[in-house]
């Protein structure tokens, strides 16, 4: 095996176990840390597209370098000129001709990666004061990484794309003033509300057994003082799947829930919607 | 899209001339600030003024919040006006965060400007308790001050204006700051306020390896004197200049002073 091949695999079992162990934010900015030290290069970065206007430097290092903007357009002509293969400068080319100069400034060689992640297109930038030579094993050795790199880019995009859909429906349905109970179809899982939560009696808001909301739904039903009529639209509510019903009294001792159960099926979710008004 | 579009471009003075004077100006205001201290270089440079994204007269539609997240989008636009216009021997004179946005440029394209002017410029706003520097601001500051803009932008734009610009006995200068600020989309306003506010660039100043002036005023709010003083420490080549006016816009307030300052470092 050589040195390169040995690099490669390196990389690859180094970024394997990161990805179980730490915090995704920065499992990118890791994996550039280490491509930089496993080339011996001085300088590693990300290059994101990030709208028409701006193509952003990040995950830099050295550090200094993050926050560079450098404009999208002639970078993708120089892309779209090479086949969006990875660019071997073993020259960097003069300042006049070279799109990415502002982020190149004193250094002899580099290597341009892109790593295509639709929406979300990026490159890795390798760039050495000295000047290199770039084997065909040099080469082998970067595009299995390049492999590895939109791995984790595309798990990194991922993750950071569902902590923020959680962050933010997690503060809307917070926000919102009715208790709202979800019992998924599967069985095996549900969800509650704040609000909810007060309501059932339950220690706090988020995931729950759909037994553990089940059996609080049914104590407070059990407590109304029409539960028989309850009993008899739940009867007809649940002869179909597909059924729904608003303005549903519960009379409790001190007032009268409005309430409202809806199904929900989507592609990837089936199950019921409650909302305790 | 096109440069002389996007930043309302204007070149004027000899335009033969072998030297070019690129004025850039600061936050709330536009080229048109620096009408009184050209007239004395037209005859002998080239003169390059032109409008940040944003501000101005320079395209609305080009104004992208990622671009412009921080004053890096700024040194790129410079570094697309020097290019499109095919300069040298640049001389760049930067108003407040202009001069920061010059330095930049002068770092990570070098070679195309020669001498850099910093006109009430600042690497950095907020107070490093820390490491001993003094931007001027702590955090409660620029909280306040944020949430004013955000409350009501006008009425902060009146208010700050008059502590910005000084010069009580004049105040035909603040009410047309205070115009020009509130000329501002102010989303806009509050996101490049934000860019300057928070940026911090010391690491840059001992790069410049170009000769540096550092202008200085006097009551500035936006750059208190120990500033101006930080510059000159931690900028390679530099020197400091003081200009006889109070407030953060000497080359409104006292262009002949700026003027004989900009003479002495040509």
């Amino acid at each position: 095996m050589s040195n390169w091949e040995r690099k490669a695999l390196n990389f690859i079992n180094q970024t394997s176990r990161w990805d179980k162990d730490k915090h995704i934010s920065s499992f990118l900015a890791f994996s550039i840390s280490l491509v930089k030290s496993l080339t011996m290069a001085d300088i590693a970065l990300q290059l994101e597209f990030e709208d028409e206007a701006t193509a952003k430097v990040k995950c830099a290092s050295p550090v200094h370098l993050n926050g560079i903007v450098l404009n999208p357009d002639p970078i993708k002509k120089l892309l779209y000129a090479q086949g969006f293969k990875s660019i071997y400068w073993s020259k960097i080319p003069p300042p006049k001709e070279n799109a990415l100069s502002g982020i190149l400034q004193a250094l002899s060689s580099a290597v341009i990666i892109p790593v295509n992640t639709t929406p979300n297109n990026s490159l890795m930038i390798l760039g050495w004061s000295a000047p290199q030579t770039f084997t065909p094993e040099f080469q082998e050795c970067i595009e299995t990484i390049s492999l590895r790199l939109k791995e984790i880019l595309l798990q990194s995009e991922q993750q950071l794309y569902f902590q923020r859909i959680a962050t933010r429906f997690s503060a809307i349905l917070y926000t919102i003033p009715h208790a709202m109970v979800f019992i998924n179809n599967d069985g095996l899982s549900g969800w509650i509300n704040q609000e909810g939560a007060t309501l059932l009696g339950l220690s706090g808001p988020g995931e729950q057994l759909p037994a553990i909301l089940s059996d609080a739904m049914a104590q407070l039903r059990n407590s109304a003082t029409n539960s028989e009529d309850i009993y008899r639209e739940a009867v007809q509510l649940f002869s179909s799947p597909e059924n729904s019903i608003t303005n549903w009294n519960w009379q409790l001792e001190n007032n009268t829930l409005k309430v409202s159960c809806f199904p929900v099926n989507t592609q990837q979710i089936s199950g019921r919607l409650w909302i305790f008004e | 899209m096109d440069i002389i579009q996007r930043n309302h471009i204007h070149v004027i003075g000899d335009l033969g001339a072998p030297q070019t004077l690129v004025f850039a100006h600061g936050f709330g205001i536009d080229q048109t600030s620096f009408h009184h201290v050209i007239a004395p270089f037209s005859q002998d440079y080239k003169i390059v003024l032109f409008d940040n994204v944003g501000g101005g007269k320079a395209e609305l539609k080009a104004y992208s919040s990622r671009r412009y997240e921080t004053i890096h989008g700024y040194a790129t636009d410079v570094a697309d006006i020097l290019q499109a216009l095919e300069l040298k021997n640049v001389t760049f004179i930067g108003h407040s965060v202009s001069g920061m946005i010059g330095l930049l440029h002068s770092v990570y394209y070098p070679g195309i400007i020669d001498k850099l002017v910093l006109l009430g410029a600042s690497p950095r706003y907020l107070n490093d308790p820390a490491n001993n520097y003094i931007g001027g601001f702590d955090d409660a500051a620029l909280t306040s001050l944020f949430e004013a803009m955000e409350a009501n932008y006008h009425a902060w734009a009146a208010g700050f204006s008059k502590l910005a610009m000084r010069n009580e006995d004049r105040p035909e200068l603040a009410a047309q700051f205070a115009a020009s600020l509130q000329e501002l989309r102010p989303d806009i306003a509050i996101q490049v306020a934000k860019a300057i506010f928070y940026m911090d660039y010391r690491d840059e100043l001992p790069k410049v390896t170009i000769p540096t002036l550092v202008v200085q005023t006097t009551n500035d709010i936006a750059v208190p004197g120990v500033v101006s003083e930080y510059l000159e420490a931690h900028i390679p080549n530099s020197r400091r200049t003081k200009v006889n006016t109070e407030g953060h816009f000497p080359h409104i307030s006292a262009p002949g002073e700026v003027i004989a300052a900009i003479q002495s470092f040509l």
